[in-house]
């Protein structure tokens, strides 16, 4: 911080010293550009110097008086103390402390603990509230999952149970198919058979008759021939 | 750095006048550091979605930040209603010191006076720091009521003295660990501009950040740290 103290310093260079803090700090000490607020009559009216008028002033001063040296001494001392009144006359304003307590501070908290208000009801509530809500709704999901592998656990069983029993099923179906067609198979290869047989024995027996007929034919004509023969042979 | 000041006149009686002062620049950085606060949660919890996006998250994700840090801090049962609290100090040092960094202050010129980080002032600082005292005196005696004053002479009756100071010394170090460092920062940062403006004073402005983001956060650890203690006790 700057300290007022730079102001007075008394140096021979101190008439332009003390134009330039004037200048390039905007004017703290004794530019008080601000205007009082007045409350009643009957009060020490705090004098403002305006930086501006003290810089030219100075500088005018500073031409005429650097030529001669024991003007130049007194002029130094005039300065000083020039610097030095509005310092008396205003003790509040020359503080160019680090530690400068004042009604900042109370608001400062004043002002700290209305914005915790609003933002714990603008910023912390609503979204902390989502992501609770979010966060519930996920735990659901999961214990829900959860749950499903079990069922879906006895539901594979039961598909298993089923699909073996179908299997036990069919294949039971297909043996006595099986067998039926088998049975059926068997029973039209005995008929078959059977009537083969007959009709073989059909056949058989009518050659044996034909054969006999024709056995007895052939008796005949053979009689008839041996009769002929005879008839032949033994001539009368 | 200049202060400017508007002096505030009570008159006491006709012979003594009281002026009570007001750091301006400090209050108008302050709203705009508040303004800035209130429009991010107000523009971002418009449509608030179950699937969060863009805005939403950032503030989802600084609130589990501000969450994750109460908790460490202070244990899983107590934390809740403190998270406003720490959230506020952390976010309001962490947005002051980021805007008095980045923010171009320096184009509003004020007849006399700068603005800069408002907690480039002691004010400011030993604000947050006697909240967080009150905070933590609080926290204790609402926890455990006069039995609270018994921590005082644990673990040993000897350290009492320490103890005591102790109380003082927590304050007093929070708001000048605060305010030593931004202050310090920002008087580097304009010595190095007004010698060399271009690209010499960079890696500082970029320390600065980083640094004026770690005290915040070291803010808002202690604050919560120095309650959690005060609410469980030396066990």
């Amino acid at each position: 911080m700057e300290r007022v103290v730079n102001m007075r310093v008394a140096a021979p260079a101190a008439l332009s010293m003390a134009v330039i803090p004037c200048r390039a700090s905007s004017a703290r000490s004794s530019s008080g550009r601000v205007p009082a607020i007045r409350g009643a009559a009957d009060q020490k009216v705090r004098v403002r110097y305006n930086c501006a008028f003290f810089q030219e002033a100075l500088q005018n001063v500073a031409l005429k008086v650097s030529q001669n040296p024991t003007v130049r001494k007194a002029a130094f001392l005039a300065m000083n103390t020039l610097w030095a009144i509005p310092a008396i006359a205003e003790e509040a304003e020359e503080k160019g402390k680090i530690f400068d307590f004042n009604l900042t501070l109370p608001i400062i908290v004043a002002e700290f603990l209305l914005l915790m208000l609003a933002l714990d009801n603008l910023w912390f509530k609503p979204v902390a509230k989502v992501m609770d809500e979010r966060d519930e709704a996920i735990r659901q999901k999961l214990m829900g999952v959860r749950d499903n592998s079990d069922e879906i656990k006895k539901l594979q069983e039961q598909a298993e149970a089923i699909l073996k029993a179908a299997r036990a099923e069919t294949t039971a179906e297909l043996n006595k198919m099986r067998r039926e067609t088998a049975a059926s198979l068997d029973a039209k290869l005995q008929e078959s058979r059977q009537r083969v047989e007959k009709e073989l024995a059909e056949a058989l027996a009518n050659l044996e008759s034909q054969k006999e007929e024709t056995l007895r034919s052939l008796d005949k004509q053979v009689q008839e021939l041996s009769d002929q023969i005879v008839a032949k042979v033994i001539p009368f | 750095m200049q202060i400017e000041q508007l002096q505030i006149f009570e008159i006491d009686n006709p012979h003594q006048v009281s002026s009570v002062e007001v750091h301006a620049q400090v209050l108008i950085t302050s709203w705009v550091v508040i303004a800035l606060l209130i429009a991010l949660p107000v523009v971002a919890t418009r449509n608030l979605q179950t699937i969060p996006t863009g805005l939403q998250n950032f503030i989802e994700y600084v609130l589990e930040f501000i969450r994750d840090l109460t908790r460490t801090q202070m244990g899983e049962e107590e934390y809740r209603p403190w998270v406003p609290f720490i959230g506020t100090m952390f976010l309001s040092i962490f947005v002051s010191n980021w805007s008095g960094a980045l923010l171009p202050w320096r184009v509003i010129q004020l007849p006399h006076g700068e603005l800069a980080a408002p907690t480039n002032d002691i004010n400011t600082t030993v604000a947050l720091a006697l909240l967080t005292s009150v905070a933590y005196f609080y926290a204790g005696l609402h926890k455990r009521g006069f039995s609270y004053f018994g921590k005082y002479i644990q673990p040993t009756p000897v350290l009492l003295p320490i103890n005591i100071l102790e109380d003082f010394t927590k304050p007093l170090s929070l708001s000048f660990r605060l305010f030593g460092n931004i202050l310090a920062d920002e008087l580097v940062v304009a010595v190095l501009v007004s010698l060399v403006p271009l690209i010499v004073p960079v890696p500082m402005m970029l320390l600065g950040l980083f640094t004026s983001a770690i005290q915040a956060l070291i803010s808002a650890t202690l604050a919560a740290a120095y309650i959690g203690e005060s609410m469980e006790g030396h066990h």
